[in-house]
C-alpha cells in the first residue's frame, strides 16, 4: 500500500502551469526520486504534498497515509506534519532556528504531538542514537554542529515523531562529499530498517542512483519520464533524459547492477 | 564530534576592549552610573529634601560652593540634589516609553512581517498614518489634550514611537520568515501563534534592541522637550528639561541653575546614543 498518492496534480500560478504530476505513489520502504533542473517543479510537487505550497493554486488528489491532503482542515494538516511525514531540508542549518540548543527543539516537536517528560527525553535520545550522533548533541545550539550533523539531527526529529514518511529536498547539496555519504547511509538504512516511505528531490544523479528505487524526471513542470532506477538510468527513453545523465561526469556502477 | 568552537579572537580581552566594544562598554558604563545616581539619589543627594517640595527663601540662586557643588535654584533649591532626583524622572520616562512602545511596535511589526498580505497592509498603513505626523507635534497635541504629568509625557511620546519599532521589525520579521526554521516548523505542524512567538521573534530582536538602545536619548531630548514647554511634568516634580525652561531667563545671572541640568540631559542622551552604535557595531556582521 502506498503512504503517498499523488492523482492529476497540478500547481498553478496565475495560468502558468508550475508543476504537474498525472501519477506518483510511494510504498512503505521504498524510495523514489524526483529529479530535473531547477525550475522543473521539482520541489512544488514535493511541497504540495504536505499541503504548504503558498500563493499558488493547487488541484487534484494527494492522499498522505489516509489523510486527504488538499480537503483536510488546518488543524489536521498540522497533525500529520511531522507525525505522519517530516520533510528534510536543502540546508539542514538554516533550518534550526539559531536561538534554539537542538534538545530543546526536538521537546517542543515532541510536546506538539503529544509526547512529553521521561518518554519524550527517550524518544530523542533513541532518534538521535538511530541516526548515529551522539545524545550530548541534544544540549548544543545549531551553530555549534557540522552541517552532516544537523542534517542527521533533522532526520532524527523526523523519526522521534514517528513518521513514516520522509520528504527530502536536496538533503545533501549543501554538504561536502564524505558527509553527503554520512546522510545517505543513514536515509539508505532507516528505509531498509524502519520501512519508511521517502520521496527525494535532487538533481544529484550520482546520489540518486545509489538510493532511489524510482526515478520521476521533470521538466518545465511536467514529468518526462517515470520508472525503476534501472530502467531510467540504464536505457532512459526521453531525449531530456539521456541529455540529463550524460551531463553527469561519472555516474557510478551500481545504478547499472540494479 | 567536537563542536567547532566560536572564533578564539572574539574572546581574548584586548580585542575586546579595541575598537567597536571600547565605544559600547563606554555607553553601558556611563549609562550604569546615571542608573545608579538614579537608583541611590535619595541616598547620595546632599538635600534629599530638595527633590520634592521643600523650599529654601533665604538660600535662593547662591552661586556653586563646598555647600551647594551646583548652586541653588530660584527658591533655594540644592541644584545637585534635583539633577539627581530628576535621573529618577528622565529614566523612569524613558524605560517606560521604551517598553511600552517596543513592545506594542514589535508585536504588530513581528505579525505584519509573518503574516503578509492584508494583515500586513492593515498594520502597516495604520503605522503609516502615525509616522505621518510630525512626532512632536503629536505629543504635543497629545499633551495638551490630557494633563500635564509625567504619564501624560509617557504616553504622549510612546504614542509616536511605536510606529518606528513596528516597521523596523516587520521588514526584519519578513526576511526572517524566509528563512528555513519557519518553514521546518510549519512542516512540524506548529501553529502560526507559536511560530511567530518563538521563531520569527527571537531572531528578528537584535535590531530592534540597537535601535531602542539608540532612541533612549531621543527619548529623553523629547520628554525634556515637553517638560520645557510646560505639558509635561510640573513642579515641584524634579525634572531637567522643566528646570531648564525655569532656568534659563536667569543664564545672564546665574548660570548654574540652567547648565547643569541641561548637562544631565546631553549626558545621559549621549550615554544611550554611544550605547546603541557600539551595540550595533557589534550586532552587525
Amino acid at each position: 500500500m502506498s503512504l503517498i498518492s499523488v492523482r492529476d496534480l497540478v500547481v498553478r500560478i496565475g495560468d502558468r502551469v508550475i508543476a504537474s504530476v498525472p501519477e506518483l505513489d510511494v510504498a512503505a520502504g521504498e524510495c523514489v526520486a524526483l529529479v530535473g533542473e531547477s525550475g522543473s517543479g521539482k520541489t512544488t510537487t514535493l511541497l504540495a504534498t504536505l499541503g504548504l505550497v503558498r500563493g499558488a493554486d493547487v488541484s487534484g488528489k494527494i492522499t498522505v497515509g489516509d489523510v486527504d491532503v488538499l480537503a483536510a482542515s488546518p488543524a489536521r494538516l498540522r497533525e500529520i506534519r511531522g507525525s505522519r511525514a517530516a520533510l528534510v531540508m536543502q540546508s539542514p542549518q538554516a533550518a534550526l532556528n539559531p536561538t534554539m540548543r537542538l534538545g530543546t527543539l526536538m521537546r517542543r516537536a515532541l510536546a506538539r504531538h503529544g509526547v512529553k517528560g521521561a518518554a519524550a527525553r527517550e524518544r530523542a535520545r533513541e532518534a538521535v542514537r538511530a541516526v548515529l550522533l551522539d545524545p550530548e548533541i541534544l544540549r548544543r545550539y545549531p551553530h555549534q554542529v557540522s552541517g552532516g550533523q544537523a542534517q542527521r539531527f533533522a532526520i532524527a526529529l523526523a523519526l522521534a515523531l514517528g513518521a513514516q514518511v520522509v520528504l527530502a529536498d536536496e538533503p545533501t547539496s549543501a554538504l561536502d562529499v564524505t558527509v553527503q555519504a554520512e546522510v545517505v547511509a543513514v536515509l539508505r538504512r532507516l528505509r531498509d530498517e524502519r520501512g519508511l516511505a521517502m520521496l527525494l528531490v535532487s538533481h544529484d544523479l550520482a546520489l540518486v542512483s545509489t538510493i532511489a528505487d524510482r526515478v520521476v524526471v521533470m521538466r518545465d513542470g511536467a514529468v518526462v519520464e517515470s520508472g525503476s532506477a534501472a530502467d531510467v538510468f540504464g536505457r532512459p527513453r526521453d531525449p531530456y533524459t539521456r541529455e540529463l545523465i550524460a551531463a553527469v561526469p561519472a555516474l557510478p556502477e551500481s545504478a547499472e547492477e540494479r | 564530534m567536537t563542536a567547532p568552537a566560536l572564533p578564539a579572537f572574539r574572546r581574548t580581552p584586548l580585542r575586546r576592549l579595541a575598537g567597536v566594544d571600547r565605544l559600547a562598554v563606554a555607553g553601558a558604563v556611563l549609562l550604569a552610573l546615571i542608573v545608579l545616581a538614579a537608583l541611590l539619589a535619595p541616598w547620595i543627594a546632599p538635600y534629599p529634601e530638595d527633590g520634592g517640595s521643600a523650599t529654601h527663601p533665604l538660600e535662593a540662586l547662591l552661586p556653586p560652593s563646598g555647600a551647594h557643588w551646583f548652586g541653588t535654584d530660584q527658591v533655594g533649591r540644592d541644584v545637585l540634589s534635583r539633577v539627581l532626583f530628576g535621573a529618577r524622572t528622565s529614566l523612569l520616562i524613558a524605560v517606560a516609553v521604551l517598553a511600552v512602545s517596543g513592545v506594542a511596535g514589535v508585536l504588530l511589526g513581528v505579525v505584519a512581517g509573518y503574516a503578509g498580505g492584508w494583515v500586513r497592509d492593515v498594520i502597516m498603513r495604520v503605522t503609516d498614518i502615525f509616522l505621518a505626523f510630525p512626532a512632536l507635534l503629536l505629543s504635543l497635541a497629545l499633551a495638551v489634550v490630557l494633563q500635564p504629568s509625567v504619564t501624560t509625557v509617557i504616553v504622549a511620546i510612546a504614542v509616536t514611537w511605536w510606529p518606528w519599532y513596528a516597521r523596523l521589525t516587520a521588514s526584519v520579521a519578513a526576511s526572517v520568515s524566509t528563512r528555513g526554521f519557519v518553514d521546518s516548523a510549519r512542516c512540524l505542524g506548529v501553529p502560526a501563534p507559536l511560530i511567530v512567538l518563538r521563531h520569527v521573534l527571537p531572531n528578528s530582536l537584535t535590531p530592534v534592541l540597537v535601535q531602542l538602545s539608540l532612541d533612549g536619548g531621543g527619548v529623553i531630548l523629547t520628554a525634556a522637550a515637553l517638560s520645557y514647554l510646560g505639558l509635561g511634568a510640573h513642579e515641584p516634580t524634579p525634572e531637567w528639561g522643566l528646570m531648564v525652561q525655569q532656568g534659563q531667563s536667569l543664564f545672564t545671572t546665574d548660570w548654574w541653575v540652567v547648565t547643569f541640568p541641561g548637562l544631565a540631559i546631553l549626558l545621559t542622551a549621549f550615554a544611550f546614543n554611544v550605547l546603541g552604535e557600539g551595540l550595533r557595531a557589534r550586532l552587525s556582521r
